[in-house]
C-alpha cells in the first residue's frame, strides 16, 4: 500500500515535524562587576514589616519595626510628622480656632483637607507645616496660633478612638508641647515631648498615651532607612492617588542623595564627578522607584538604570545601585544594593 | 361497428366534459431519481388548489396514491431523507397520472446539518439559519485550527490574547455567551470566558456549523449568542484508509497529523487521529526577551469506533486528548552582578470523551442519548533562568498554580416523525454537572448543577409552512428548581426558556425563516467564585450575580438553486436584534487596591443586518459575506446610566479559479473588519482600529498518487497589529502599549496531504 505514495517523501516530512521544537536559548555573556562593588541586601521581610536602617561606612544595617507611632516630632526642625506610622490611611485636617469641648463632624469635611506629608523632609511640605513662630520670650520658644486639627487614624476598628483632636502648643528648646483629645472627649491631655539631638524625630502613640524612641541609632550611625511611607503619585493615565510605597528615605541630619537615574551610568561615576554635584536636601531622593512592577514578568523588576550617590556624615561619597528586590528564596521585600566607596 | 365507435366517442366525450367541472380520482406515483419506485411507502401531501381539498396518504404496494378533486394540485413528497430533496410541484388539471420523480438531494448546494435538529436535516429543511463550513473549504484555505477558518466568516469576529488564545465573537456577543460544541457536547475550560479556538485542530473535522442567536433551549446555558459544533469524521462508513497531512511556513510552524481508519471486525469500525502543531511563535521586536506570538507546542489524539448491536440499537464512542505548552518568556533583568529571566510554561491539558446510543425503534420513532464526561487543566509553572550559566529553578513554588474543571452532561431525546412529516415531536432531557478546583477557586465544592427538560414540535400546518415551538425548563443548583413560585423574585429562578421557530418554503428554491428565542446563561463557576489575588491581580467572583436573559429575534431569506450541472448559487439575507439583560462583565470595582469583581452591568443590544452571496461554477466561484452591526451597551453603575454605542461591519470575499484540464484550484480569502469598539476596565471606551487580512493559496489534488498540496501566502498585507486606544496594561496578555495583535504577520506555507486507500 505504502508503495502508491512516494515513502522517503513521507519519512523526511514526518521526522521534520516531529524534529522541530523550541530553541535553546542562547547564554548571555556575564556582567561585568566593577572592581571594590560591595553588595547588600536589606531584609524589609515579605510584608514589609521591618524597617532598616543601614550605614555605608560600616555596612552596618539596624532592624526594627515601624507599627508602633502615630505622630513625630523633629529635632532639627519645628516639624510635625504623621508619614510612615503605624497607621497607613492616617490623616490630618486643620478644624481651626476651636476648642475641645465643640462638636466635630468629621464626615462633613471635605476630602481636600485631609493632608498627609510630602516624604521630601521639607517642613513646608509637611501636612501640618510651619505653625510654630518665634516669640520674644527667647529664642528657643516658640508657639503656634493654637489651631485645633482633627487626626484621622484611619483604622475603624479604634471606633470612637480613631479621631484625636490636636493642638500644637509650642515649642521650648527640645520639648514640644501638645493638647489631645479623642473625639468624644473635652477634656484634653495636656502633655510635653521632649525631643534629643541624636535622635531625629520622638514619636507619639495616642493608644499608649505616651512617647516612644523608635530610632534604634543615632542619628550620626545611618545614611538611609528603608521603610513604609506614603506619597501621592501619578500613574501614566494622568490619575493621582495616594499609594503605599516601599522605599529608602535619607537621614536628614546628616547625609544627601543624589539620584543620578537615568543621568549617569554606574560604571561611569567617579570621585570628581559626585564630588561636584550639588544636593538638594529631599529625603527622598533615593524613594521607591528604583524597582517598577512588571505586569508582563508579574513581579518587581529593577529599573536598570538606577544609580545614587550618597555623601555621609564625613564627606564620603558612595555610588549605589539596586540590583535586586527578591532574596534567595525569591521573597520580595529583600532589596540588594550595590555600592562603592568613591575614592579621590 | 361505427355504432359502437360512436358510444365510445360519446363517452370519451361525456367524461372530458364531466371532469372539467366535477371531482375525478387521480393517481399519484413517486420515483426515484434513477426511475425505479420506492421499497417503502412514500407519504404524499396532495392539495387541490381549488376548493381546498387534500389528501395525505402513503402510497400502497403498487407504489401510489389515489387523490380525489378538482383543477390543478399541489404535491408534496417528503422523504426526510439525506439523499432525497423534499419535492414540491403543482400539476395542472388535465393530469389524470401524475408522476413524481424525487430528485436526488443536492449535497453541494443544501448540505447536511445536524445542529439544533437531531437528526440530519439539510440547510433546507433545517428551522435554524444554519451556516455549514466543509471539509472541502477547510482544506483549500489550509486551515489549521478553528481559528484559522473562522477567520474568513464575517459575523464573527476573533480576539487574540498572548495568553489565553483566540477567541469569538458572534453577532456582537462574545464570551461565556458563545457555546462551542464538538459533536454536540460542550468544549470547557474557558480563560477570561472564552474558549481559545486555536484549540482545536482541524485535522479530523468533516464540517463546522454555526447557528447565530441564543440556542438555550437545546444547548442550554451559555448559547446566548450562538452555537458552534465541530462535528468531526465519522468512523461509520468509512473504508481502510490512512491519510498524512502536513503543513510547514516561513515563520517555522510545523504541523503534521496522521488518521487511520481500519475495522477491527465488519461491524467495528475504528477511526484513529493524532498530530502535532509547533507554533515557532513570533517576536517583533527583538531588543528584548518577550515574544508577541508565544511560542506552542501542542499534540492531540482522538479514537473514535461504532457499533451496530442489531437493527435496532447502535453505538458510537470517542474520545479526544488534547495537550498545549505555551511558553511565555519575561524581559531579561539585567543587574549588576546578574541577568536573570523567568520562563512561564502554560500547559492545557483536555481529555473529552462520548458515548452516544441510538435506538431506531421504527421507521418513526428514535431514542439518542448522549453521554460525556470531559476534563480540563491548566497549569502554570515559572521557572527562573540565570541567563549567564543557564541555571534554571522553579520560581517560588508556593505560587505555581493549576486549575481543574469537569464536566458530566447526558443528553437524551426522543424522536417521534410522524409519516406525514406533519408532526415531528423532539422530547429531551439535559443534565450537565460542572465542577472545578485550583488555587483560584478557593470554595470546597463549587459545582454546578443543571438538569433541563424540553420539547419541541415541528408542525406543517400548510403544504409550505412549518412552525417549531420549543420549551425548555430548567433546574440549576444554583439558580433555582422552581419555574413558578420564585419568579420574579430577582434572584433565584429559572425561567421557563422558549423559542418559535418559522419556515416557509415559497418554493424549491426559496425559504423564508424567522425566529424568536430567549436566551438564558447562569454565571460560571468562575464568574461566581474565582478568586486570584497577587501583587498584580486582585480578582474575585461575585456569588450575588444574576444570570443573563436575553431575547432574540432573528428574519432570513434563505435561496439556493442548481442553475446548471456546474453552476450553483444562493443568497442569505439576515436581520437579528439581540437584548440581553444583566449582562455579566469583569469590572474594576476599587482603582486604589486593583479590586476586580465579575457585576451585572446592565443592558447589551446588538442588532443588524447579515447578507451572504454564493456563486460555485466549475471554474469560477465567488462567495461574498458582509454583516453591519449596531451595538448599544447600557451600563449600569450606582443607578446611573450610561449609554454607548458603536456600528461595526465585517465583509468577506473569498473567490476560487479552477484551471483548466487539472485539479488546481486557486483561492483567495480576504476579510476587512472596520474599526470596533470595547469598554475598559474602568468602562471607558476604547477604540480598536480596521484591518484587512488576504489569503492566497494554490490547492492542487495528484490523483494518481493520492497526494494533495496546498501552497500559498497567508496574510499578504503582512496585517500584524492594530492601534487602539484601549488602556493597555503593559502585561504579558498585550502588546506594546496602543497596539492590538492580530496576526503573526505574512506567511508562506506548503502543506501536503497523502490518501491510502
Amino acid at each position: 500500500m505504502l508503495k502508491k505514495i512516494p515513502l522517503h517523501i513521507l519519512i523526511l516530512i514526518l521526522a521534520f515535524a516531529i524534529s522541530n521544537c523550541e530553541k535553546k536559548e542562547r547564554l548571555y555573556p556575564a556582567p561585568t562587576v566593577p572592581e571594590g562593588t560591595i553588595t547588600q541586601t536589606i531584609s524589609m521581610g515579605e510584608n514589609y514589616e521591618n524597617q532598616v536602617y543601614f550605614d555605608f561606612e560600616t555596612g552596618k544595617f539596624f532592624i526594627n519595626s515601624p507599627n508602633t507611632w502615630d505622630i513625630g516630632f523633629s529635632y532639627k526642625q519645628n516639624k510635625i510628622i504623621i508619614n510612615g506610622g503605624k497607621h497607613q490611611e492616617l490623616f490630618i485636617a486643620k478644624l481651626g480656632k476651636i476648642g475641645f469641648n465643640a462638636l466635630v463632624f468629621p464626615d462633613t469635611i471635605p476630602q481636600k483637607k485631609w493632608k498627609y506629608d510630602n516624604p521630601n523632609g521639607f517642613l513646608d511640605s509637611s501636612a501640618v507645616g510651619s505653625i510654630f513662630k518665634p516669640t520674644s520670650i527667647n529664642p528657643y520658644y516658640f508657639e503656634t496660633d493654637s489651631c485645633m486639627y482633627l487626626l484621622k487614624l484611619g483604622d475603624q476598628t479604634l471606633g470612637k478612638k480613631q479621631f484625636v483632636k490636636i493642638q500644637f502648643i509650642s515649642r521650648n528648646g527640645p520639648v514640644y508641647r501638645i493638647k489631645w483629645a479623642y473625639l468624644n472627649e473635652t477634656n484634653p491631655h495636656d502633655i510635653f515631648i521632649p525631643t534629643d539631638e541624636n535622635h531625629n524625630f520622638t514619636y507619639f502613640c495616642f493608644e499608649c498615651a505616651q512617647g516612644i524612641s523608635n530610632e534604634p541609632l543615632v542619628n550620626t550611625h545611618w545614611d538611609i532607612l528603608f521603610t513604609t511611607y506614603k506619597e501621592s503619585v501619578t500613574d501614566k493615565n494622568g490619575i493621582t492617588l495616594d499609594y503605599l510605597l516601599r522605599g529608602a528615605l535619607s537621614n536628614e541630619k546628616n547625609t544627601e542623595i543624589f539620584n543620578l537615574t537615568g543621568i549617569a551610568k554606574y560604571e561611569d561615576i567617579n570621585y570628581n564627578f559626585a564630588s561636584s554635584l550639588q544636593f538638594n536636601g529631599k529625603l527622598n531622593n533615593i524613594g521607591y522607584d528604583w524597582k517598577v512592577f512588571s505586569i508582563q514578568a508579574n513581579k518587581y523588576t529593577m529599573n536598570k538604570d538606577n544609580v545614587y550617590i550618597i555623601k555621609n556624615r564625613n564627606n564620603i561619597y558612595f555610588k549605589m545601585k539596586f540590583v535586586d528586590f527578591y532574596d534567595e528564596l525569591d521573597r520580595k521585600g529583600y532589596p540588594k544594593m550595590a555600592y562603592e566607596i568613591l575614592k579621590k | 361497428m361505427s355504432k359502437y365507435r360512436f358510444y365510445i366517442i360519446f363517452i370519451t366525450i361525456t367524461c372530458f366534459c364531466l371532469s372539467k367541472s366535477f371531482a375525478q380520482t387521480r393517481y399519484v406515483q413517486v420515483f426515484l431519481p434513477d426511475g425505479t419506485k420506492p421499497q417503502k411507502p412514500v407519504f404524499i401531501w396532495a392539495q387541490f388548489l381549488q376548493g381546498n381539498a387534500e389528501t395525505k396518504a402513503l402510497t400502497n404496494d403498487s407504489g401510489y396514491i389515489e387523490i380525489y378533486g378538482v383543477g390543478p394540485v399541489l404535491i408534496r413528497v417528503d422523504q426526510s431523507s439525506d439523499s432525497l430533496d423534499l419535492y414540491i410541484n403543482t400539476f395542472g388539471a388535465s393530469q389524470y397520472t401524475i408522476s413524481v420523480i424525487l430528485e436526488k438531494h443536492d449535497d453541494q448546494l443544501d448540505p447536511v446539518t445536524i445542529t439544533g435538529t437531531f437528526i440530519k436535516k439539510n440547510i433546507s429543511s433545517n428551522p435554524y439559519n444554519i451556516r455549514v463550513i466543509g471539509k472541502d473549504k477547510i482544506v483549500n484555505m489550509a486551515a489549521q485550527t478553528l481559528a484559522d477558518v473562522l477567520n474568513n466568516e464575517s459575523n464573527i469576529q476573533l480576539g487574540q490574547d498572548a495568553l489565553l488564545g483566540t477567541s469569538a465573537i458572534m453577532q456582537g456577543v462574545g464570551g461565556n455567551d458563545i457555546k462551542i460544541l464538538l459533536n454536540g457536547i460542550p468544549y470547557i475550560g474557558r480563560l477570561n470566558g472564552n474558549i481559545d479556538i486555536s484549540q482545536i485542530p482541524m485535522s479530523n473535522v468533516e464540517r463546522i456549523e454555526i447557528i447565530e442567536g441564543p440556542m438555550s433551549v437545546i444547548y442550554g446555558s451559555d448559547a446566548l449568542g450562538g452555537i458552534i459544533n465541530i462535528i468531526t469524521k465519522s468512523p461509520i462508513g468509512s473504508k481502510t484508509s490512512l491519510r498524512l497531512n502536513s503543513y510547514a511556513d516561513i515563520l517555522k510552524n510545523v504541523n503534521f497529523d496522521a488518521n487511520l481508519n481500519l475495522r477491527l471486525t465488519k461491524k467495528i469500525p475504528l477511526s484513529i487521529n493524532g498530530g502535532r502543531q509547533f507554533l515557532n511563535g513570533r517576536d517583533f521586536d527583538k531588543t528584548n526577551r518577550v515574544v508577541d506570538w508565544k511560542p506552542k507546542t501542542k499534540y492531540f489524539a482522538d479514537i473514535n469506533t461504532a457499533l451496530k448491536l442489531n437493527k435496532v440499537i447502535s453505538l458510537q464512542m470517542g474520545s479526544n486528548f488534547y495537550t498545549e505548552k505555551l511558553t511565555d518568556k519575561s524581559n531579561a533583568e539585567y543587574n549588576l552582578v546578574t541577568i536573570y529571566g523567568y520562563n512561564s510554561h502554560y500547559y492545557t491539558y483536555r481529555w473529552d470523551n462520548q458515548l452516544q446510543l441510538n435506538v431506531k425503534l421504527d421507521e418513526n420513532n428514535q431514542i439518542q442519548l448522549q453521554n460525556a464526561f470531559n476534563l480540563y487543566s491548566r497549569l502554570k509553572n515559572t521557572i527562573k533562568r540565570d541567563l549567564v550559566t543557564g541555571e534554571e529553578k522553579i520560581y517560588r513554588p508556593q505560587d505555581q498554580d493549576t486549575t481543574n474543571f469537569s464536566l458530566i452532561n447526558s443528553r437524551g431525546v426522543y424522536v417521534y416523525k410522524s409519516d406525514s412529516r406533519k408532526t415531528d415531536i423532539n422530547l429531551g432531557y439535559d443534565f450537565t454537572h460542572e465542577n472545578g478546583n485550583g488555587k483560584r477557586i478557593p470554595v470546597t465544592n463549587p459545582g454546578i448543577t443543571d438538569f433541563a427538560a424540553f420539547a419541541s414540535a415541528d408542525l406543517h400546518p400548510t403544504i409550505y409552512l412549518s412552525i417549531q415551538p420549543s420549551v425548555r425548563i430548567v433546574n440549576n443548583s444554583r439558580y433555582g428548581s422552581s419555574v413558578i413560585k420564585n419568579y420574579g423574585n430577582g434572584t433565584n429562578y429559572a425561567p421557563i426558556i422558549p423559542s418559535l421557530q418559522m419556515k416557509y418554503t415559497v418554493s424549491k428554491h426559496l425559504i423564508f425563516r424567522g425566529s424568536y428565542s430567549k436566551g438564558y446563561r447562569a454565571p460560571s463557576i468562575k464568574e461566581l467564585y474565582f478568586s486570584f489575588i497577587d501583587i498584580n491581580h486582585n480578582v474575585h467572583g461575585n456569588e450575588v450575580l444574576t444570570p443573563e436573559t436575553s431575547n432574540n429575534f432573528i428574519l432570513s431569506l434563505d435561496y439556493r438553486h442548481r442553475i446548471s450541472r456546474d453552476l450553483t448559487t444562493s443568497f442569505n439575507f439576515a436581520i437579528f436584534n439581540n437584548n440581553i439583560k444583566n449582562k455579566i462583565n469583569l469590572a474594576l470595582q476599587d482603582a486604589l487596591t486593583n479590586y476586580y469583581t465579575y457585576i451585572n452591568i446592565g443592558r447589551f443590544r446588538s442588532q443588524g443586518v447579515s447578507v451572504k452571496f454564493d456563486f460555485n461554477g466549475n471554474k469560477f466561484g465567488m462567495n461574498v459575506n458582509t454583516t453591519l452591526l449596531s451595538v448599544v451597551d447600557e451600563i449600569v453603575v450606582e443607578d446611573s446610566v450610561t449609554h454607548q454605542n458603536y456600528f461595526n461591519s465585517q465583509i468577506t470575499l473569498n473567490t476560487y479559479y479552477k484551471l483548466a484540464n487539472s485539479n488546481k484550484r486557486i483561492s483567495m480569502f480576504s476579510r476587512y473588519t472596520s474599526p470596533t469598539f470595547g469598554y475598559n476596565e474602568n468602562l471607558t471606551r476604547y477604540r480598536v482600529g480596521g484591518y484587512y487580512l488576504v489569503d492566497l493559496i494554490l490547492a492542487d489534488k495528484l490523483k494518481s498518487k493520492n497526494i494533495g498540496y496546498q501552497i500559498g501566502i497567508k496574510n499578504i498585507l503582512n496585517t500584524t497589529t492594530v492601534s487602539t486606544t484601549k488602556n493597555s496594561s503593559g502585561g504579558t496578555h498585550d502588546s506594546d502599549s496602543g497596539n492590538l495583535l492580530i496576526t503573526p504577520g505574512r506567511l508562506l506555507f506548503i502543506a501536503l496531504n497523502f490518501n491510502i486507500n
